[in-house]
């Protein structure tokens, strides 16, 4: 191949590479989606295309704020004051008491000004009392609670919430607290139902009329009609133990510690003879018989209770009744001392007593002899329970209920 | 004229400048795909179209803007834990006083919210039983009570019983015995009288009703811890002044009534005898023990104990006449017939003489019932007759019906006359 002949072939790479570097240097067309960081694509020439990804960052930058202090809520205008505890979300309940505390403040303060001639000349005063002084001195703080702590509302711009509200909680009482909940909630409705009805009749001044008590009677019925209705047969049985005004006898033995059986049992007893609980009037033209009915009642309750009881369990029971063992067995359960040692301390007080009485209707002593025997008992019986009870408890005894323990007494 | 081979030279040399320039271009754009994992070139195919390469770019386009932080809010203060709650405050600054009307109130009402003592009881519950949970309860209350104060005294510093703070905003009594002293020391006295009513009740509840004799005495240490911490939130002379005070607030009437009708006295006067009536006298511990005690002592009898110095201290600093007059006026025989004087709009003078007609009566008895030369019928009518003449006389100053009145004491008073204080 000649030299002209390469040339050409040269000059036609020329031609091609030329093309090539325009193609090159061209700038590419970019065409933006409105997307923030959306890909778009376009087709750039024919045989191109671009994607692009646009991403936007958005930076925020936060001033830093110099840290809180009270002086930025505080205020000597209190109004200005409230308004800056409520900016922050203060509780409207502390702004309250903050605010109050101030007002507080500003009155002790003035109070001390408006007393201060009153202390200087307090004991001139006291010579013949302070009654005229303390009328004068109620008026000047009754204007100066004004102008200070009984501003609190108008200063809130609202009084206190009334608390009692809600704190209205269920109290279930405890007579229903065999029953579940929702039956004890809707005897209590009932309660609540009837108790208006009551207080609905017409105002009475003086002695409650006949027609009122007769009134009273009939809503009582109506109330235990309605609340027996919504029992079941066991359930009504318990109620009727528990409404019984013998209910409470259990609870007041002392020592005796019944249980809820046995203090069942001794409703039912003493619900069976009510009448040995009745009073007796004196003056009662019939007083004898109602008496003698009474004591018969008694008897034979006591017989139901011997029957209910072991024998054991009714000694107990009748030493629980008696004064005397009561108040030695509150000696025993102050100086935590078991219940055998006052059951111990209570025979021995039985037996001395015993011994006196027997004494006492000795005729063939003389006064002195009796006197002598009777002290050389009381001395015993001392000995005795000082040992039984100990020196501390023995002392206490002798001061509350032993005092027969004492000599010459 | 170029020969073939000075072109083809020529044309080399442009082919080697343009293929140069080629790669180098290439070669950048290579090195720029490479440095960024998503500028890919990559072949597509588009349909219906020639697609030779897909060039994929990424731009990022920042924004910033600046806005205020978020202002303080309570919420950052306020926490369930009070001793939190309390650093936090002080943390902002907040004075004293203020964190003590935040904090207090915030603890009162926490301590309420506890274990309510009427939870209901079983119904069947013996004595025992009762008993037992009574005092559990009392027990448990006495140690919230004791937790609260100390949790107070903790976080703000003070311990004052929320109740004695509002008694001394509320009553003018207190604020005109005490207010010779500055708030904080009288709500710090109150808080330590206050102090022994926890533990006096726990006395009296453990004693169970019971009189011991041995409570007595704790009563008696737990009122001279009493004074002690008193004394030490008071100076010496503050608390001279307190117990004086106090013993004067003992006596009759010092905010209703009139007291020392008919004496002339001066303040100055009046605080010596009072120092002389209390002089000697255990009378806080006295008062203590009545007060928590199951003995039976009348709070009452306790200001009016005198000791065995005073009357001879008293006639010294008054004279005779007026100690007399101090003495009537303290008489309940005065007191009597100075309210029907007052009733009657009459003179104080009115009631001195009625009542200084009734010693006279008295004393003549007296010297009748001394006199042994008389028979019993003649010291009897004797005795009728000065009684007749007496309630003429008082009659006379206090008119029929409060005359009558008054002269029926006397009349009685007469027939003992040993047993009348002269």
């Amino acid at each position: 191949m000649t030299a002209a002949k390469f040339a050409v072939v040269s000059l036609l790479l020329n031609v091609v590479l030329t093309f090539g570097v325009w193609r090159a240097s061209r700038p590419p067309r970019l065409v933006e989606d409105a997307g923030s960081s959306a890909e778009s694509s376009t087709v750039v020439g024919v045989n191109v295309r671009i994607q692009t990804n646009l991403t936007r960052l958005e930076v925020t930058f936060t001033n830093e704020l110099p840290p809180f202090h009270w002086e930025q809520v505080q205020s000597d205008e209190l109004t200005d004051y409230v308004a800056n505890l409520r900016g922050t979300g203060c509780p409207e309940e502390t702004i309250r008491d903050i605010i109050r505390g101030e007002l507080v403040e500003q009155f002790l303060a003035r109070r001390r000004v408006l007393l201060e001639p009153w202390q200087r000349r307090y004991w001139d005063l006291a010579v013949h009392g302070l009654g005229e002084t303390k009328k004068l001195v109620k008026a000047e703080i009754g204007k100066l609670e004004e102008q200070t702590v009984n501003r609190l509302d108008e200063i809130l711009g609202s009084p206190a919430k009334d608390s009692s509200e809600n704190e209205k909680k269920w109290h279930p009482d405890a007579r229903w607290s065999y029953l579940p909940e929702a039956k004890q909630r809707e005897i209590a409705a009932l309660n609540d139902k009837f108790e208006l009805v009551e207080a609905a009749l017409p105002a009475e001044k003086g002695r409650r009329s006949p027609e009122r008590t007769a009134k009273l009677k009939e809503i009582q019925q109506q109330r235990e009609s309605a609340i027996q209705s919504l029992l079941t047969p066991e359930e009504l049985a318990e109620h009727k133990l528990r409404t019984s005004r013998h209910a409470y006898v259990g609870r007041g033995l002392t020592g005796f510690d019944a249980t809820p059986e046995e203090m069942r049992t001794l409703t039912r007893v003493y619900d069976q003879f009510s009448a040995a609980s009745e009073s007796v009037n004196r003056k009662d033209p019939d007083y004898q018989a109602k008496d003698a009915a009474r004591k018969e009642a008694q008897r034979q309750r006591d017989e139901a209770l011997k029957a209910q009881f072991d024998p054991e369990r009714y000694a107990d029971l009748k030493r629980a009744q008696d004064g005397g063992f009561q108040e030695i067995f509150r000696v025993a359960e102050r100086y935590d001392l078991p219940r055998e040692t006052a059951v111990q301390v209570d025979d021995l007080r039985r037996i001395s007593q015993e011994h006196a009485r027997k004494l006492s209707a000795n005729r063939a002593l003389s006064d002195e002899q009796r006197a002598e025997l009777l002290r050389a008992i009381q001395d015993e019986t001392r000995a005795a329970i000082r040992q039984s009870f100990g020196e501390q408890a023995a002392r206490t005894y002798e001061r509350n209920g032993g005092e027969w323990l004492r000599k010459g007494q | 004229m170029l020969n073939a081979r000075s072109i083809l030279i020529l044309s080399l040399g442009a082919n080697l400048l343009l293929g140069g320039w080629l790669l180098a271009k290439s070669s950048r754009r290579g090195a720029a795909a490479s440095a960024s994992p998503t500028n890919v070139i990559a072949p597509v195919i588009s349909p219906g179209r020639q697609a030779l390469r897909v060039l994929r770019t990424n731009l990022v386009e920042f924004s910033t803007n600046t806005v205020d932080a978020p202002g303080f809010r309570w919420s950052q203060l306020e926490t369930n834990d009070f001793r939190a709650y309390a650093a936090n405050l002080r943390g902002v600054g907040c004075p004293e006083n203020t964190l003590r009307h935040i904090i207090v109130p915030d603890v009162e009402k926490a301590f309420r919210a506890g274990p309510e003592d009427d939870e209901t009881a079983p119904f069947w519950e013996n004595a025992s039983q009762t008993s037992a949970r009574n005092l559990a309860g009392q027990r448990r209350k006495h140690a919230q009570e004791a937790e609260k104060r100390a949790l107070l005294r903790e976080l703000v510093g003070v311990d004052w019983p929320v109740e004695t703070y509002e008694l001394w905003i509320d009553e003018e009594e207190p604020a005109l015995a005490l207010g010779y002293l500055p708030d904080a020391k009288v709500l710090g006295l109150l808080a330590v009288i206050e102090s022994i009513a926890p533990a006096g009740d726990a006395i009296k509840r453990e004693a169970r009703g019971l009189d011991i004799e041995e409570d007595a005495e704790k009563l008696r240490a737990l009122a001279q811890s009493m004074q002690r911490a008193a004394l030490a939130v008071l100076s010496p002379a503050e608390a001279e002044e307190f117990l004086l005070r106090c013993y004067d607030a003992l006596q009759d009437d010092l905010f209703d009534g009139d007291r020392h009708v008919g004496v002339e006295m001066t303040g100055v006067e009046y605080r010596e005898l009072i120092r002389q009536a209390s002089s000697g006298q255990n009378w806080v511990e006295d008062m203590v023990v009545a007060g928590f005690g199951e003995q039976s002592t009348d709070i009452d009898d306790i200001g009016k104990r005198r000791p065995e110095t005073f009357d001879a201290e008293a006639r010294a600093l008054l004279g005779d006449t007026r100690y007399a007059a101090y003495q009537r006026s303290r008489d309940e025989a005065f007191t009597e017939v100075l309210g029907m004087a007052k009733n009657q709009k009459l003179p104080v003078d009115s009631a001195i003489r009625a009542y200084d007609i009734r010693l006279t009566a008295i004393e003549e008895a007296r010297r009748l019932f001394a006199n042994d030369t008389l028979t019993p019928d003649q010291r009897k009518a004797a005795l009728a007759e000065m009684q007749q003449a007496t309630a003429q006389a008082v009659q006379q100053i206090l008119g029929q019906k409060d005359g009558e009145r008054y002269a029926r004491t006397i009349r009685d008073a007469m027939k003992s006359p040993g047993n009348q204080t002269r």
